[in-house]
């Protein structure tokens, strides 16, 4: 299975020593930063400003990935309420947090559910909305010829269930076990999703007849 | 299954590598996701019994004289630096250094940070020169004091970890109001 070399990011503890490191930058005394386990101590205690270090240091990491999974910038709105849901589950269950795992790895497991039950939310609004691919394959209705769609419109297009593992697998490197057990779907359910996602992404980089656009 | 095997050029693999994976989602976000923790009680609401819990030295309360003193003087040092320097100075308006800091690089904004405090701090003596009246003197000081708050606010989160913002920050929330909205908040 090709993973294009990206980091397994969910599992990378190594990325909360980089964030770490980067905080140092902004310190004039060089003093170390404090880390996740002692910001979300004092978190608990309803310190703000332990609060706003941690958030600080770990939504924009977050930030993309549930606004690609929800839709891109047209779902702009519902991503910034999975950010928040996020950060008020994650606050209330730090509590029980064992801290065997990343921080980050612990906070996007929460992300995920919380865009998910949005994706489903959603869905009950618009059974309809799961019929977008149609659109996508060869034969169903062309996209507008005057818009040209780049990579992540590409991705933003897919119908939800498709875009989720084509994000989890091909951006944040998750593998299909690992997608399995996230998203209670089969291995073989997985494999199937992305095989569909990128077939789609691929025929709305390059429309029927025009030059290659791949990577554009 | 065979479901797995349409894989990526290598043009479009470089196309989702260079796709973000990190990006700002805007200052607006933060308050509300810190609004929303406040409301359900998951932070502390008030400034004031946040910084009480930070600092929190027995003896030394928030309206002691001593404290006071010691932490506007402590406040008022983030600004003197630049007056003391007084790095171009002369000519620099307010405006000059937001234009400025606006499109300097990076390195560049410690300097016009500091001369814009040297500003904030020729502002304040050129209303203790002036000897205006005490209701100018008044607003002036309570102007002041809350861009004072502000800015420490800023740098507070800029570097949480600085005990000296945390000594400013406490002093300024929990010092004395006189009941009237009109003049206690001056939020920026």
């Amino acid at each position: 299975m090709q993973r294009f070399g990206f980091p397994a990011s969910h599992r990378d503890v190594n990325r909360e020593q980089r964030r770490t490191d980067s905080t140092d930058r902004n310190d004039p005394a060089e003093r170390p930063a404090p880390t996740d386990r002692e910001l979300a101590a004092r978190t608990l205690e309803g310190d703000e400003f332990a609060f706003r270090t941690l958030y600080r240091r770990h939504t924009p990491r977050l930030w993309p990935l549930l606004l690609r999974m929800l839709g891109g910038e047209a779902a702009r709105a519902e991503a910034e309420d999975a950010v928040q849901e996020t950060w008020i589950r994650a606050v209330r269950s730090l509590d029980g947090f064992r801290w065997d795992a990343a921080f980050s790895t612990w906070l996007t497991g929460i992300g995920l559910n919380c865009a998910r039950e949005l994706i489903r939310k959603r869905k009950r609004r618009s059974e309809t909305s799961t019929d977008g691919l149609l659109e996508l394959l060869p034969g169903g209705p062309a996209p507008d010829p005057g818009r040209r769609l780049d990579l992540e419109d590409a991705i933003a297009a897919l119908p939800d269930g498709y875009r989720t593992v084509l994000v989890l697998h091909d951006l944040e490197g998750y593998t299909h076990p690992e997608i399995s057990d996230r998203l209670g779907i089969a291995v073989g359910t997985s494999r199937s999703q992305l095989h569909h996602a990128r077939r789609a992404v691929r025929e709305l980089l390059e429309p029927t007849g025009q030059e290659s656009s791949h990577g554009t | 299954m065979g479901h797995d095997e349409i894989e990526w050029t290598e043009e479009e693999r470089e196309a989702l590598d260079r796709l973000p994976r990190e990006a700002d989602p805007g200052r607006l976000l933060e308050e509300r996701t810190v609004a929303a923790l406040k409301e359900r009680g998951l932070l502390e609401g008030g400034r004031r019994s946040r910084t009480d819990r930070i600092v929190g030295r027995p003896g030394l309360g928030p309206f002691h004289p001593a404290w006071w003193a010691a932490a506007i003087a402590a406040g008022l040092a983030l600004f003197l630096g630049g007056l003391a320097l007084g790095q171009a100075r002369s000519g620099i308006t307010a405006d000059d250094l937001m234009t400025a800091l606006r499109s300097a690089e990076t390195a560049e904004r410690p300097t016009l940070i500091q001369q814009t405090g040297s500003l904030y701090v020729d502002a304040l003596a050129s209303l203790a020169a002036d000897s205006p009246d005490r209701e100018t003197v008044g607003t002036g000081v309570e102007v002041g004091i809350t861009a004072l708050y502000a800015a420490a606010y800023e740098l507070a989160r800029l570097h949480p970890e600085d005990p000296r913002l945390r000594l400013v920050i406490q002093a300024l929330e929990s010092r004395p109001t006189n009941g009237d909205p009109e003049t206690d908040v001056h939020w920026f």
